[in-house]
């Protein structure tokens, strides 16, 4: 009994060795990759980072009115940093799906390749999410000195609602593209959205007649006057 | 020649049974039916009276009017000569009614009389605006008689107008060009003027025809074209000028976009003109100076002051992009000012200016909302020039604009010294 229990020890004992035999090189080789991915990392953040400061990047960000934004976000670093800190992390989870195939396991190869077939449509999302920005940037600048211009009640607040509607829309795209839970989000966009149209034109019918009333009062006065008032040229 | 765009064929044709002329008076149009025939009639009296020898041709140039504009045009009739005319014209004026081709324009519609007064070699070649209500025939001696008496390249107008009218010209245009460019043309972007057969051959041979300025800044162009190209400038002193509002359908904002586009591309064009011009001299005067009656112009100062404390307190962020933080801090003193008493100092209206054309160089944001941008600081600058002027009569009031020339010509070197340190930050 007593060999028939060494002989199992024994057994597990070599099966032991031969795991570690056939895992230590390459926990080694995935350690490897892992730390080649962390310097690569650190390389691309820092040449990202002279390129993005060389090529004024923050002051771009900052005159498409998105650096505002990132601010009341709660990001504490410039959009530079930010955008370099994340090709950092990007490069690192890669190294470390990567490290994964080093394994040959079945189940993480197969985790490692989804990944990568991930990555593209998680790139159009992210582009979609920064073309967004910008665009929300541009237009919300847009309304703000067309309404300003056009002497309208509150501008900043039309401002703020033409960038949250381009912001909102583009999260959707952005969601639907990686393929989170896209009924969800569909639906959820479709509800908030028609939601928000229709609070705006209740309260706009309702609460703001005086104030419909008042606009096109003042168009009309406006026309009225244009005859005999001021020519600018 | 650059203007590649060739004529109408029944254009050409006109021209050709024509053959030659000595005088071009040209019109554009575009939907002008209330008032052209009486500019056609102006016209046509004085080119008779004033220039009895010369052979004329009046054309409009139509950029596809629907309103009966074109045949406003041909059914016009002086009348009865006798009461205007004191000799007798040795040729008839020729009338020719075209549609212009190319970029939909005041731009394009001035190439087409330019190109006919070229093919018909005038000595001389005038135009003027179809929606002037105050042109009489003595125009037509005002605008051509300095280029054929006194070959002068270059006519420009010098209108009597209400102190409060043609605030773009007095706060922008008027001042700016002329510490550019170093001449007083009273009124840069005046809609009439004179022109010589070598200044419209010089026009012609512009490649700009393909580009905004045809489709509007012609004037501010040809102005400055002429000024910055070393022609012989002059100005006539036409009277008042009464005319219908250029684009009802545009409101302040696209305007003065509009405008400050086409002044800030000729800026940048022309730096190596106007970097080394200091000051600046008066040009020749035609025609008598006069007092005339002016209609009354309604005006809501208050609204304007409004209009730039709500821009300050909503633009305010945007403007920080681009101004110096001193300009800025001036702009924000005045944030709670009383309309009453409003006023911006006129160095404070000057470096503003600077700051947006510097900006506009450097792109420092979208020039388009850059410009739009300008609005509200200019409804100020216009307020503050009417709370400055209100008791003046039209003599102080040019003497108060006098005074911002001088600032703008005084803070010159300042500019020049900004201008050519690109990429300044505020």
């Amino acid at each position: 009994m007593i060999n028939a229990m060494l002989a199992i020890l024994e057994k597990v004992w070599h099966t032991f060795l031969g795991k570690v035999i056939f895992f230590t090189p390459r926990l080694m080789a995935a350690l490897v990759v892992i730390a080649v991915g962390i310097a690569l990392g650190l390389v691309i953040r820092k040449v990202s980072q002279r390129i993005l400061h060389s090529g004024r990047f923050d002051t771009w960000v900052e005159r498409m009115g998105v650096g505002l934004l990132l601010r009341r976000a709660g990001l504490s670093l410039s959009p530079g940093a930010c955008l370099s800190a994340t090709l950092f992390w990007v490069i690192l989870a890669c190294a470390a799906m990567l490290s994964l195939t080093a394994f040959e396991l079945p189940i993480l190869d197969r985790m490692a390749t989804e990944f990568f077939l991930f990555l593209p449509r998680l790139a159009v999302a992210i582009l979609i999410m920064g073309f967004g920005f910008l665009l929300a940037g541009f237009l919300a600048r847009a309304a703000l000195l067309a309404a300003v211009n056009a002497e309208l009640p509150a501008p900043r607040v039309t401002s703020t609602v033409v960038r949250f509607l381009v912001i909102v829309l583009s999260s959707a795209m952005a969601l639907e593209q990686v393929g989170v839970a896209t009924a969800i989000v569909s639906t959820a966009f479709a509800i908030t959205f028609g939601g928000l149209m229709l609070g705006l034109a209740l309260a706009f019918g309702l609460g703001g007649r005086r104030a419909a009333q008042a606009l096109l009062d003042r168009g009309l006065e406006t026309k009225d006057e244009s005859s005999r008032a001021v020519k600018h040229f | 020649m650059r203007s590649h765009i060739t004529l109408d064929p029944i254009l050409k044709q006109q021209l050709r049974v024509i053959g030659k002329a000595d005088l071009v008076l040209g019109i554009p149009s575009f939907n002008n039916v209330t008032t052209i025939a009486h500019v056609v009639r102006a016209a046509q009296a004085g080119l008779t009276k004033y220039f009895p020898g010369s052979r004329a041709v009046l054309v409009n140039s139509d950029g596809g009017s629907t309103d009966g504009t074109q045949e406003a045009v041909r059914e016009a009739s002086v009348g009865d000569s006798r009461s205007i005319l004191a000799s007798h014209p040795l040729f008839p004026v020729h009338r020719i009614v075209t549609p212009y081709h190319g970029i939909p324009g005041k731009g394009s519609a001035l190439r087409t009389i330019f190109q006919a007064a070229q093919e018909l070699e005038a000595t001389a070649c005038a135009v003027v605006d179809a929606d002037l209500r105050s042109i009489t025939p003595a125009w037509m001696d005002f605008l051509l008689g300095p280029v054929v008496h006194e070959q002068f390249d270059f006519v420009a107008p010098l209108y009597l107008r209400h102190k409060y009218d043609g605030t773009i010209t007095n706060s922008i245009v008027y001042p700016m060009t002329r510490s550019l460019y170093g001449l007083r043309v009273r009124q840069p972007i005046g809609g009439d003027f004179g022109l010589s057969r070598k200044l419209v051959s010089h026009y012609l041979e512009q490649d700009v025809w393909d580009t905004d300025v045809a489709r509007f800044g012609i004037d501010i162009w040809m102005s400055t074209t002429a000024i910055a190209d070393g022609f012989k400038v002059c100005q006539a002193f036409m009277g008042a000028k009464i005319h219908d509002a250029k684009d009802p359908g545009l409101q302040l904002a696209q305007m003065l976009q509009q405008v400050m586009s086409a002044f800030f591309d000729l800026t940048l064009a022309r730096e190596e003109t106007w970097k080394t011009i200091r000051g600046s001299v008066p040009v020749p005067l035609f025609g008598m100076e006069h007092a005339v009656g002016l209609e009354p112009v309604k005006v809501d100062q208050a609204r304007m002051t409004r209009s730039f404390q709500s821009g300050l307190r909503d633009l305010g962020a945007i403007w920080s992009l681009f101004l110096r933080p001193e300009v800025m801090r001036g702009l924000q003193t005045m944030g709670s000012e009383p309309a009453s008493g409003f006023h911006i100092p006129m160095d404070l209206w000057v470096r503003t200016l600077h700051d947006f054309a510097l900006a506009y160089r450097e792109k420092t944001i979208g020039r388009e909302h850059l410009l739009q941008s300008l609005t509200p600081i200019y409804l100020g600058q216009v307020a503050s020039f009417m709370v400055q002027a209100r008791e003046a009569d039209a003599t102080e009031a040019e003497a108060l604009l006098e005074d911002l020339c001088l600032a703008f010509e005084r803070l010159k070197p300042e500019f020049v010294d900004l201008w050519e340190r690109p990429g300044r930050r505020p």
